[in-house]
């Protein structure tokens, strides 16, 4: 191949853009985030209550929140699925990585990961 | 001029549109661009024009031009190679007057020949452009001569105070395959213009008021990144797909689809899938997501963003709703097929049309005074992902459309284009629009769109095959470049 300048073509998000990464999870099945007692909750009765491992201002949000209170019996496997991602905004300056791994040690945590550094191709 | 409102990084609203107030001049001399007619049989070297003994007046009343200056260089302004220069005379001399590329592309009009009509003419001097452009503009071989506008917002008018150029001939990727996708030529069929179909572009940010896109393209959701970079590459986007066709600037692949946008970025952070969820919601069956973003993957190289799984099954989701999901393969020069993607989105159909960056005809670096080929074209370029889940292929270089301001800058961003769009980026929306144009295409001939996987069935069957070039074997799966011809016969 010939040698190319030595650049890939991306547009970074800019310094000041303010735009934090969340650490992102997937609960396992039956579990589900209940708002009001800001606690992960299973079918079982099973209770986890994030607090603790979280800094204070932390948000605990569905990732695609309009799939939140759908009919589960309306929704696709793949709507379904969705639905059990679930986003920890953490507040400006947290860096994600240092709470994935408590994240992950979470009862209803199937996976964790920090939110991707997203630029544009 | 009244301010409507400023916003950092970008600039300031007004009744001109977005003025910038916060970046730097680069440091170019002022040259001219003349772009010979198609008819005229001249050529050039770095010093003079030239053209066989039958057309000799015309060059000598071009070189008398040039003898009242000091010429520093003259040179294609798309960096071609001068034997491709030297050919277009034999292919101009059959010409008639003003004639149609599309009519004579079987008699050598290609992207080749219509991009050697364009001559940059440096003068020693900088204050010696515009005359120099003057004159070159009332020769009879030069359709346009004009001082090449500067990307640079304050201070210098310049571009388009009399209205904006018609950039349309820089932008290949319409013309007939193997060089673009012909969607030009598909345009006389009913709905192929991407009638009743609204494109949704999923990124950061937009010049919605540029003069070369349709009034009304709403915003469905998020929160638009204030930066312009972001501004120019969304821009870029939507003009690739649906700028209007008339007199000036560029003509989007799909200019009779709807556009629309939404932010990745939801409250406060970046959340894709909830964009491509909130998106396909406000969409119908045989509309279209274009998913123009990138992430860095494990390996520290950027990868597509179904490696992501919510982002997957957000994809799924549209995909299985009858929205056709197009997707940027990604920048970061990986191999989709590694060991460490396995099990990952990146080694699974998400039904999402995949697209990789080749390189398009016109395939040179921008250097000062040398040509420099990037490989052969529709070969892989050598940024773009690859692997089994890369569709298709369209234009990683050179791609004519809206923004930047390195073709035609000014005060105003809204009269802003660009020759130069580059990447997955600019690859992605050439395949979106081939998609609209396909389903708009459809539904006028039966009634109804088709389901996403056969669009991408007939884009990857019908498409001119990739190639190989030094290092970049077709291993390196990209894909095919759509051929719209082909392909609307499978409709």
């Amino acid at each position: 191949m010939n040698e190319g300048p030595p650049m890939i073509p991306a547009v970074p998000l800019p310094a000041n853009s303010h735009i934090r990464r969340p650490v992102e999870l997937k609960l396992k099945p039956g579990w589900h985030f209940d708002t009001d007692r800001r606690a992960f909750v299973s079918e079982a009765g099973e209770r986890v209550t994030p607090a603790a491992d979280l800094p204070k201002r932390s948000r605990i949000v569905p990732t695609v929140p309009s799939l939140g209170s759908a009919d589960e019996a309306t929704l696709s496997p793949a709507e379904r699925d969705l639905r059990r991602y679930i986003q920890v905004i953490l507040p400006p300056g947290e860096p994600p990585e240092r709470y994935v791994d408590a994240i992950r040690a979470w009862p209803c945590v199937e996976q964790a990961n920090a939110g991707p550094e997203i630029s544009l191709p | 001029m009244p301010d409507k409102g400023t916003i950092a990084g970008i600039g300031r609203e007004t009744d001109e549109g977005y003025v910038g107030t916060d970046f730097e001049a680069p440091d170019v001399p002022d040259y001219v661009v003349a772009e010979l007619r198609y008819e005229a049989p001249v050529a050039f070297t770095a010093s003079r024009f030239t053209a066989p003994a039958e057309a000799a007046p015309q060059a000598d009343r071009l070189n008398d031009v040039l003898a009242r200056f000091d010429i520093k260089r003259i040179r294609s302004q798309f960096g071609l190679r001068p034997s491709t220069v030297r050919s277009r005379v034999e292919v101009a001399a059959v010409l008639p007057p003003e004639p149609s590329p599309a009519r004579f592309a079987d008699r050598g009009v290609d992207t080749d020949f219509i991009h050697s009509g364009f001559v940059q003419v440096i003068p020693e001097r900088g204050r010696d452009a515009r005359p120099i452009a003057e004159a070159l503009d009332r020769n009879d071989a030069v359709w346009k001569a004009y001082v090449a506008p500067r990307p640079v917002p304050a201070a210098v008018v310049n571009g388009s105070a009399a209205g904006s150029r018609n950039f349309e001939p820089a932008q290949g990727y319409l013309h007939a395959p193997p060089d673009g996708i012909g969607a030009a030529e598909v345009w006389s069929l009913p709905g192929a213009k991407g009638m009743g179909v609204t494109i949704c572009d999923i990124e950061g940010n937009w010049n919605r008021s540029h003069e070369d896109l349709p009034t009304g393209i709403p915003l469905l959701g998020g929160t638009v990144i204030p930066d312009l970079g972001w501004r120019n590459h969304g821009t870029a986007v939507l003009g690739e797909v649906v700028s209007i066709p008339d007199a000036k600037g560029t003509v989007g692949i799909s200019h009779e689809a709807k556009g629309a946008v939404h932010s990745a970025v939801v409250n406060g952070v970046f959340n894709t899938a909830a964009a491509i969820t909130n998106a396909a919601a406000a969409l119908s069956a045989g509309d279209v997501i274009l998913i123009e973003l990138q992430a860095t993957g494990p390996n520290g190289k950027y990868v597509a963003m179904q490696y992501w799984n919510d982002i997957f099954s957000a994809i799924v989701a549209a995909t299985t709703n009858g929205i056709t999901v197009v997707e940027a393969a990604g920048n970061g020069n990986e191999n989709f097929e590694l060991a460490v993607f396995a099990g990952t989105g990146l080694q699974k159909d998400s039904g999402a049309i995949v697209v990789g960056a080749g390189i398009p005809p016109t395939n040179h670096f921008d250097n000062d005074n040398a040509y420099a080929s990037i490989g052969v074209p529709r070969s892989r370029i050598w940024f773009s992902n690859h692997g089994k889940i890369v569709n298709v292929q369209a234009w990683g270089w050179h791609v004519t459309t809206l923004g930047y301001g390195d073709a035609q800058g000014g005060r105003s961003q809204n009269r802003w284009y660009t020759l130069r769009f580059s990447g997955t980026s600019s690859a992605s929306p050439i395949v979106t629009g081939a998609v609209a144009c396909i389903q708009g295409r459809s539904k006028a001939k039966t009634g109804a769109p088709l389901a996403p996987s056969q669009v991408r069935k007939i884009l990857m069957a019908t498409g001119t095959p990739q190639v190989a070039g030094p290092g970049v074997p077709v291993t390196q799966r990209i894909g095919p470049l759509p051929n719209l011809p082909k392909a609307m016969r499978k409709i």
